[in-house]
This record gives C-alpha cells, structure tokens and sequence, in this order.
C-alpha cells in the first residue's frame, strides 16, 4: 500500500480526478450487454476490454447445459478498483479463488480471471446451477455478481436384451454401483427396440447395453431387430443437432458406453455413440469420452460380474483406462473369475470356454487423450487416482 | 526400542493383522528399482506407493502396494514382488502407429519379452503357451501379447502362476505385464471318467446332444462352488477339472468328486 501511494506522490493533487475520469470514461464505454449480462457478447471486438465482473470470463456465452465431469466455469472481472479478493462460486460453493494482501509485496491487480474445471454429478441431474462472482477492491469494498442458472444434466440408460437379463442382470448391478452418484437412471431388460433405445439415450451421456452381438457388427435389441453403428450415428446427430457441446442446440455427448455383446469390440464402429467427439472449445478428439467392447464370445450369465468390475471403479472415480487395467489384473490374479470363447466353433470338437484374457475387453479411445473419461469426479485430463468434484 | 517394537508386533498379530514385509517407504523405492530395471521412468518420490486391498465381486484379494503417477501403474504384492504394470501414459508422439515392426520374426518377440520379464523375479516353471500380433485395438497401439503358463503333471493349467505381458510392436516398449504367483497344482486324482463327465454336463445344461471333454487344471474363486474347491482355492492351490463343451455352452466338472464348478453358455452371434 505504501509503495503503491508513494508511486503516486508526483500526481497528488489531479490523481484523484483523473482517477474519476478514467472510471466515468471506462464505464460509459461499456456496451449494453458488456456489463457481465453472460449470455451475450459486448465490447470484444477491439477497444478496452469490457468493464465490470464478467461471466463467463470475457462475456463468452453460457453454456447450455452442465452434463458429464469435464464442465468449464470462469469470471473475470476489471472493477477500476485494485483488487484484493476475488471468488467464483456455483451454487454457494467456492471453486477457484484469489487473494493478495493489500499491505504486502504483490502489487494488487486491477483485473481478474478465475476459473474451474468440475464434475456437474456434484449435484442432482436438473439441478439448476448459478454462478457467482465475488470481488474486493481495495477502495470500493465488494462488488458481486451472479448469472445462470445452468441446468445439470447426468443420465445414465441400462438396455438388456431378455436372455441376459434373465441370464444375470447387468442392469440392476450397473444399478446398484451408480446409486447415490447423482444420475438419473432408466433401466430395461424386455424386449425394447430400436426407436426406444435411441429415444432414452437422447439426454443420456452413461450407456451401458448388454445383448446378443455380431463381428459383422451389430447387435439386436430386445425385440431382436438388429441396431448398427450408422444407426448410432444418425441418431446422435439428431440428438445434437446444431452447434457443438456444450453449446450444441440439442442433447449432451455420451461420455461413455459399455456395451457387453459379442465381438463388438472387434472393430472400433459403435464409437459413433460418441458423435460429434468435440467440445467447443476444440481440444483433443473424443475428450472426456470412451467406449468399452468385446473381442470375444461372452458369456451371457456373466454380464453382472463384468459389469460390477467395470462400473464399480468408474463409480468411485476412476478413469475409464484405469478401470480397464484394474480388470486386467483382476482376470489375470483371480483365476476362474470371468470367461469367454475366442472362437465359438460348432465343432466338432467344440470349443470350451476360458478365462477371460487381457485384451479381451477393448477400450476405444482417443490415444493422445490416454483413456481418461470420468464418469464421476472432475476430468483431470490424466489417469491418475480421484482427486474431487472440481480443479 | 527393541522391546518396543517386539510388543507392538505382537499387538498387531493379536488384532488379526498380518506383519507387513515391506513398509511404504520400501515399497515406493522398490517399485522405483523394478520401473527402472523395466525401462521405465517412474516417480515414486511424488507419488508414494499405497498400501491397500480390494473386494472384487464380493472377493477379498490379498493386500497390495499400488503406485500411480498418472502414467504409469503398478502393483506390488506384500513382499515386494512385481504383480502388475500398465503404461497409463497418453500416446503424444503417436509412434505406436507407424508401419514400423520391430519383431519380424517371433523368437525375437519372445526373447526380447522374456529378458524384460526376467528383471522382475518371475514364477518358474512356466512354458511359452500364445503370442499374438494384435493391430490397433481401441486406443492401443498395436501390440504383441504374449502368454506363458504352467503345465502341471503334463496337462493345461488356466492360469494360477502366469505371465501375460504386452509389447509395443514398433519399439518393444512395455505396455502391460500382469504377473500371477505362489499357486501350486493337486496332483492328478482322477475318479470320473470323461463319459460320466459328459453325462453330468447334460444333466446341467439339458438339451444338449453333443459333449466334449478335456482335462485341465483350474479353480473358482466364487463361494457357491463346491466345498472342496473352495477349499483348495484359499490355498491357493488348483485341482484338475473336465472341461465339458458343447455348441452352446461349457460345464466344468471336478475330475475327483463329479461336482459343478461352473458353467456357461456363450451369447450366440445373431443373424
């Protein structure tokens, strides 16, 4: 404080004025939308940067949606105030935060930026989020704003083909292990079809289908028509529409599915779920996504037990490649645990079946993005070990 | 001090506990030397090995030593010994996916494996049992697999003590290697012959004509299997078993008592 008043001494007596004038001046500058309205854009296109707190930072638009764990939130604020703290905050929560101590070293700012990285299952799926940023100026005390709200959006589908289902019950097992995790679910294990399925999965960003399948590929649904990848994707692009998540016209991506049938991971087709395999702000292909599928027969009294593994550690926050390691070492520590045919020979012989092997069960992802799709706990763009709901 | 410590060891057998062989410390610098001796850069400074346990499918599994620095992963068994590693780490140089074959021939893929494996104290009596070159699968780059596996009295083993690793094609860089120990195999006891397996096989998957069966050693890990291999599987110990196939599914038969370990049958591929 004393460096910065000393600094200043040469300009004692108009300081004061110009100081009024430059903050008149800064404020009739500001465009109707520029002063932090959020949802449109004001004073980007050169000039001064825009005045006040801006959310999100540089008044870029809101997203439509918060769905899925890699969800972005950022403020900036330039409030003609050195500023001591500042605060972002979703629904009450602080998530990023700033403070310099106006009587120590660092020179207070006279503009801000913070932001966060978080996981939208921290609450509820159609929970409405705001967001909320607080400032400190030095002089002028507290300045706070909020916009939204952003609805969350966190629904997981569970479609089984009857033999299985009678067979095992995967859904209820992917139940069970995503109870409490904030998303809302929808389970069948009848004979559903094509139009079902696609109807459910459109809001739906957690997939996992268990069915009869085929190299060719395909797999049937419960009615036993059969669903092929250009049926994915034609139907996810409907479900996008227009635009680019998370500012697309139309439903979030599907972060991840896990689809127990034979064989249909010989091939990486069914990533057409995945569609666009973009976010807006144009990182890596597939990010925060991927897909797991069988090179193998499999067994259809054991699609509980694969999905226990897989969805159990995806449910604690593991990441999707992580997951797939830790069912490596299971099969390979734990003989006996799970099985397959390589080859389904009529015979004869016959073929028995095995246990299930590492590379057996496939994980389609980008390989510059390393498998690191959460289903739960924030996206660290790494597979290390969960560490929160945000950055 | 000594004294100390003698009580404190007694305390912890009295509560139940087992003696750790290795402490953390040990077990973050031991699963640097292994990472090393792998070719492996490894930072176990920043990322200390975990001491922890994991329930599978209402399983308990034997205590580990974990260590994951984001790229890498691995696991140690209590005493030190090397169960698992994973390369974790994103591919950003992309060179899995050139044309590139280091191992042309395959004796070279499994020499260039088994020097690798060597560093890290291996099971023995192990035999080179699959290798295969894999393409681009996913998010992996092309790969060879390799197994090896026992074969106890001369028959097949599904597992127990194995090595099932994965090499990068282009570098032979490790990509995975998945270590099983300390299992040993029951002496061969045969009292069903391989007709009366057939028939208890069609008796538990009815409608089936036509049976097959191989004798081979294996468990099950599940506590509905039958006492006696239940008992054996905590010893850690596999018994030979008939493994009875048909077109739709397969029965494993226990060669001693006749009993059901376990059966299957496969999904069918649709037309």
């Amino acid at each position: 404080m004393r460096h910065y008043l000393r600094a200043l001494r040469p300009l004692s007596r108009v300081w004061p004025i110009l100081l009024m004038l430059l903050i008149v001046a800064a404020a009739l500058s500001q465009s109707a939308g520029g002063g932090g309205g959020g949802t449109t854009g004001g004073g980007t296109t050169g000039g001064p940067a825009p005045f006040g707190i801006l959310i999100p930072a540089g008044n870029g638009p809101l997203p439509n949606y918060f769905s899925g764990t890699n969800c972005r939130v950022s403020g900036s604020a330039q409030i003609g105030d050195p500023i001591t703290y500042a605060c972002l905050k979703l629904n009450g929560e602080i998530v990023d935060e700033f403070y310099c101590d106006p009587y120590g070293e660092e020179v207070m700012p006279m503009s801000i930026a913070l932001g966060t990285v978080f996981d939208s299952s921290h609450w509820p799926n159609g929970t409405a989020v705001s967001i909320t940023m607080d400032v400190v100026g030095f002089y002028n005390g507290l300045q706070t704003k909020t916009v939204g709200p952003v609805y969350v959006r966190n629904k997981l589908i569970m479609f089984e083909h009857p033999d299985l289902h009678t067979a095992s019950n995967g859904n209820g097992t992917v139940s069970t292990k995503m109870t409490g995790k904030n998303y809302s679910m929808y389970s069948n294990g009848g004979s559903w079809n094509p139009s079902t399925y696609f109807s459910e999965m459109n809001g739906a960003n957690a997939v996992f289908t268990s069915t009869h399948g085929n190299p060719a590929p395909f797999h049937i649904a419960g009615d036993g028509t059969a669903i092929y990848p250009s049926d994915y994707e034609s139907n996810r692009m409907s479900h996008i529409g227009s635009g680019i998540p998370p500012y697309n016209s139309g439903a979030p991506s599907v972060n991840f599915m896990h689809l127990y049938a034979c064989n249909c991971g010989d091939t990486n087709d069914f990533i057409r779920v995945c569609y666009p395999y973009y976010m807006q702000w144009g990182g890596v292909w597939m990010e925060n996504q991927a897909m797991m599928a069988y090179t193998c027969f499999v067994p259809i009294s054991e699609a509980d037990d694969n999905a226990s593994l897989i969805w159990g550690d995806l449910a604690a926050g593991y990441t999707a490649r992580s997951a797939q390691i830790m069912f490596e070492v299971d099969i390979v520590s734990t003989p006996g645990l799970l099985h397959k045919w390589d080859t389904y020979s009529p015979g004869p012989p016959p073929t028995p079946w095995q246990d299930m092997e590492p590379g057996d069960l496939a994980l389609f992802y980008d390989p510059t993005e390393g498998g690191c799709m959460r289903v739960k706990t924030v996206y660290t763009f790494s597979n290390v070990a969960p560490v929160g709901w945000f950055l | 001090m000594q004294k100390r410590t003698i009580i404190l060891g007694l305390a912890a057998l009295a509560c139940g506990g087992y003696s750790q062989t290795l402490s953390v410390q040990q077990a973050s610098a031991r699963g640097s030397a292994i990472a090393l001796s792998l070719g492996v850069q490894l930072n176990v400074t920043q990322f200390p090995a975990v001491r922890t346990q994991r329930s599978i499918l209402g399983i308990q599994q034997s205590p580990y030593f974990e260590v994951n620095d984001g790229d890498n992963l691995m696991r140690l068994n209590e005493a030190g010994q090397l169960i698992a590693y994973a390369d974790l780490s994103r591919d950003k140089t992309r060179v899995g996916y050139s044309s590139l074959n280091r191992f042309t021939a395959d004796e070279s893929a499994w020499k260039h494996m088994e020097n690798l494996v060597s560093k890290v104290a291996p099971p023995s009596g192990l035999f080179r049992s699959s290798l295969k070159r894999v393409g681009q699968v996913g998010g992996a780059p092309p790969l060879i697999r390799f197994t090896l596996l026992p074969r106890p009295f001369g028959y097949e083993a599904e597992g127990g003590n194995i090595i099932s690793a994965a090499i990068r094609r282009t570098d032979g860089k490790l990509h995975s290697l998945y270590i099983g120990r300390g299992w040993t195999y029951e002496k061969p006891n045969i009292k069903i012959s391989a007709t009366q397996a057939s028939k208890i096989a069609s008796s538990a998957l009815p409608g089936i004509a036509t049976w097959h069966a191989t004798l081979k050693y294996t468990t099950s890990p599940y506590s509905h299997a039958p006492a006696e291999i239940v008992k054996l599987n905590r010893a850690k110990t596999m018994r030979l078993c008939y493994y009875v196939a048909s077109q739709q599914g397969t029965v494993v038969v226990d060669s001693v008592t006749g009993k059901v370990v376990a059966k299957g049958a496969a999904e069918k591929h649709p037309h």
